[in-house]
């Protein structure tokens, strides 16, 4: 009989299921002589797990400050704006990159967003002048 | 659909073109796929995970790295898939675990390049390709060719290889094959692999049908 097609879509989360599988099976066998090793030694048991560390850090981004708390709503604010067309590069410097990324995986900004409301921000400020820049002619035929 | 870019030589543009292919057939092309990396050096999902923190673009597909060990467990869903699974193997041919890979193909495609080296090690993975798989459409991508060199062994190359696939037309060496991304492709890119990936296209196409129909 022959077998029913699958999408891409269905393939891809069987794989993963099959991946995620694999590695479970692979961090049971190589953990198991580490929590014999654990059992063994009285002082690791004192120590914090690294659940109790991810729950600390969770209370702590609960608990922003105002400052934190206002990026987050410029944040919000920015990813909620949907009239760009985001099709083009920018280069930036290597250290503003570094930042962003780090803003981007703690807050989800959207930095094409930000970059496109940033010089949007610029435009406006300075519309008459770059009107008047790139309506400036240098051609002797046209200035007459 | 398992298109497989292989070579035993590095360095001759897998990872470049499973990526660029990929962005073609979807964008150009209107097709599902699925990567799946099984070079160990994972340049693909490496890549992939690096641009999916960098931009906000919704991704054209999924990115999965596998081990070569671990196709013997999947190569049955990927038979019933109605898809394009695009496979970047690892740039050798001593892994027995290659061979299910070679017999599951529908479409090989081997970049390489005009110099002594690449074209042995581009001769034997054809040699092994075509022992293992006799049917499968296997095509010569001739890649980064500049234009101001004079490949002298050019036509020996060509003439070896015709006799065991199909030579593709040449890719020039632009940098824009260098700038690239899992997201988008540039018109200049574009433009320079369009002749090939187009005559890969067809002639695949072309080839299925005729065998469908028989």
């Amino acid at each position: 009989m022959k077998k029913k097609q699958i999408n891409i879509k269905s393939l891809t989360s069987e794989l993963k299921n099959h991946i995620t599988h694999k590695e479970k099976s692979t961090k049971v066998r190589t953990a198991i002589p580490e929590e014999k090793k654990k059992n063994t030694d009285s002082e690791c048991s004192m120590k914090p797990t690294d659940n109790s560390r991810s729950s600390t850090q969770f209370k702590e981004l609960g608990n922003r400050s105002e400052p934190a708390e206002k990026l987050i709503d410029i944040v919000n604010k920015v990813n909620a704006m949907d009239h760009y067309k985001i099709d083009r590069f920018i280069y930036v410097d290597a250290d503003i990159h570094e930042v962003f990324t780090k803003l981007k995986s703690q807050t989800k900004l959207k930095i094409s967003h930000l970059a496109s409301y940033l010089l949007e921000e610029f435009i406006h400020q300075h519309k008459e002048a770059i009107i008047e820049i790139a309506n400036k002619r240098n051609n002797k035929f046209l200035d007459t | 659909m398992n298109i497989i870019i292989g070579n035993q030589k590095g360095g001759v543009g897998k990872t470049t073109h499973g990526i660029l292919l990929s962005n073609y057939l979807v964008l150009e092309k209107k097709k599902e796929l699925l990567i799946l990396d099984m070079d160990f050096q994972g340049s693909i999902k490496t890549k992939y995970d690096q641009d999916c923190e960098i931009y906000d673009n919704v991704p054209l597909y999924e990115v999965l790295q596998l081990e070569l060990d671990s196709f013997s467990s999947i190569f049955e869903q990927l038979k019933h898939t109605d898809g394009y699974v695009i496979i970047d193997l690892p740039g050798k041919i001593d892994d027995n675990n290659l061979v299910l890979v070679f017999e599951q193909a529908d479409l090989v495609i081997c970049p390489f390049s005009y110099d002594k080296l690449t074209f042995e090690s581009t001769i034997v993975f054809a040699q092994v390709v075509r022992h293992i798989n006799k049917d499968v459409p296997l095509f010569f991508l001739p890649n980064r060719l500049k234009a101001t060199v004079n490949y002298s062994i050019r036509q020996q190359v060509n003439e070896a290889l015709s006799g065991f696939g199909t030579i593709a037309p040449e890719i020039p060496d632009h940098i824009a094959l260098q700038r690239i991304d899992c997201f988008t492709i540039s018109e200049k890119a574009k433009a320079a692999v369009r002749n090939a990936y187009e005559f890969i296209y067809s002639s695949f196409q072309e080839k299925n049908s005729s065998n469908n129909q028989v």
